[in-house]
């Protein structure tokens, strides 16, 4: 049984205790995947505070919805799906937010991203050019980006968690990693 | 040819995060020794990949998790209720039973009253009904009197509404001779009104039951689980 198999089986098995109302099953499943959750969601809003507003919501739909888990995808997609959506809902309301709370909340965002990069300077300026390419990509784009090299989905997985065509999946990669390349090769 | 070239190159992200497999996986190794500009393509995309694999990590608050908990714990969360197979016929069965004892509780029956000459002598009094349509009168009650009454009150609940009755009473002395006879007509209003009223009540009563039973459960679990009674786990 390969390894992904193995975790979705203790996945599944935490889900079922959840299901049943263990607190403790909760606990477990909370520490598996909180923090991919939480940086997935950062990457997509860009504010710390809405964040963890989004990842705690989506705990809580975990909880609510444990028993109506079907075993269409993996675990891990699943739980991707509930972040991704609640994000994506987010960011649609967010359209009709003040622009200077979008400032903020970007300014926030880069300030602490800025102060927790600790690499070598050499590697450093190249990094941070990609990590700024990135930002810059719309989020259907970035959570392309991120799904595929962060989390390691396959394209059939991004789309399910996406809720969108494979086509669509792999022509949003195609350009992000358009764009990626050739803001690299204009800073260059 | 250059076609399936570019199909394979969109796949490049996947081959690199080691997510393709099988045709797909074989036909980019293929790609891959022969194509100087796939090559050039994955090597970019490996390098991309790195860099974003490797992004900072952020964490949230540590009272996070506390917070979700205890959410969970005051019951601020509701599960969304999905209807099952077995609510529905629960409150199938409820509702029909309840339209039923309404039904014969307001149901649109006749009330008619009697009054025989005293000087009838009568013992048994047979009481007949039927409709406007039909030709044959069928028995709906006997009395037998020992001191014959001079009222005689009947009471027909089970009637269709908006129909049309005649009532036939006929008394017979101690020999079976008749010694007195009326006919009487009734109709039953067309209570549509009335039965909308019986059909929505009805089902209102269902839904307050079925929550109440809900309610009830869901009190008696939070009870015996504050109180020890069952595990909190």
């Amino acid at each position: 049984m390969s390894r992904s198999l193995q975790t979705d089986k203790r996945d599944k098995g935490l889900l079922n205790r959840i299901a049943d109302g263990s607190i403790e099953a909760f606990n477990l499943f909370y520490e598996i995947y909180y923090l991919h959750l939480y940086n997935y969601i950062l990457r997509l809003v860009k504010d710390p505070f809405i964040s963890e507003e989004i990842l705690q919501e989506t705990f809580i739909s975990v909880w609510l919805g444990a028993k109506k888990f079907k075993n269409r995808s993996l675990v891990k997609t699943w739980v991707f799906r509930i972040a991704h959506n609640k994000s994506v809902s987010w960011l649609r309301k967010k359209r009709f937010l003040l622009t200077s709370f979008e400032d903020n909340s970007e300014k926030t965002y880069r300030a602490e991203e800025e102060k927790g990069t600790e690499y070598n300077a050499e590697n450093k300026i190249f990094e941070d050019a990609i990590y700024r390419a990135v930002n810059k990509l719309s989020p259907k784009h970035r959570a392309v980006i991120e799904l595929s090299f962060k989390y390691g989905f396959s394209y059939k997985e991004i789309a399910h968690i996406m809720n969108c065509p494979v086509g669509t999946v792999k022509s949003r990669m195609s350009y992000a990693i358009k764009y990626l390349k050739q803001d690299l090769n204009n800073r260059n | 040819m250059m076609n399936d070239k570019n199909k394979l190159s969109r796949l490049l992200p996947w081959y690199a995060n080691g997510t393709l497999v099988g045709k797909e996986r074989a036909a980019i190794d293929n790609c891959l020794l022969k194509s100087v500009k796939m090559k050039r393509d994955s090597k970019d995309i490996d390098i991309i990949r790195s860099i974003v694999k490797n992004e900072p990590i952020h964490y949230p608050s540590a009272s996070l998790k506390d917070r979700i908990i205890e959410r969970i714990d005051k019951g601020q969360t509701v599960r969304k209720y999905k209807l099952k197979p077995a609510d529905f016929f629960g409150s199938l069965i409820i509702w029909v039973s309840l339209f039923i004892i309404l039904w014969l509780v307001f149901q649109p029956g006749v009330t008619i009253q009697w009054y025989l000459p005293i000087d009838s002598k009568s013992e048994t009094i047979n009481i007949y009904r039927k409709t406007i349509s039909s030709h044959n009168f069928k028995i709906i009650d006997q009395i037998s009197t020992v001191n014959v009454p001079v009222q005689i009150i009947l009471n027909d609940p089970v009637l269709i509404p908006g129909q049309n009755y005649i009532y036939r009473i006929d008394a017979y002395d101690t020999s079976g001779d008749l010694v007195y006879q009326n006919l009487v007509s009734a109709s039953t209003s067309k209570i549509i009104v009335n039965q909308i009223i019986l059909i929505l009540s009805s089902i209102s009563l269902t839904l307050a039951i079925y929550i109440l039973v809900k309610l009830y459960t869901k009190c008696g679990i939070i009870y015996m689980k504050t109180n020890g009674l069952i595990k909190n786990n």
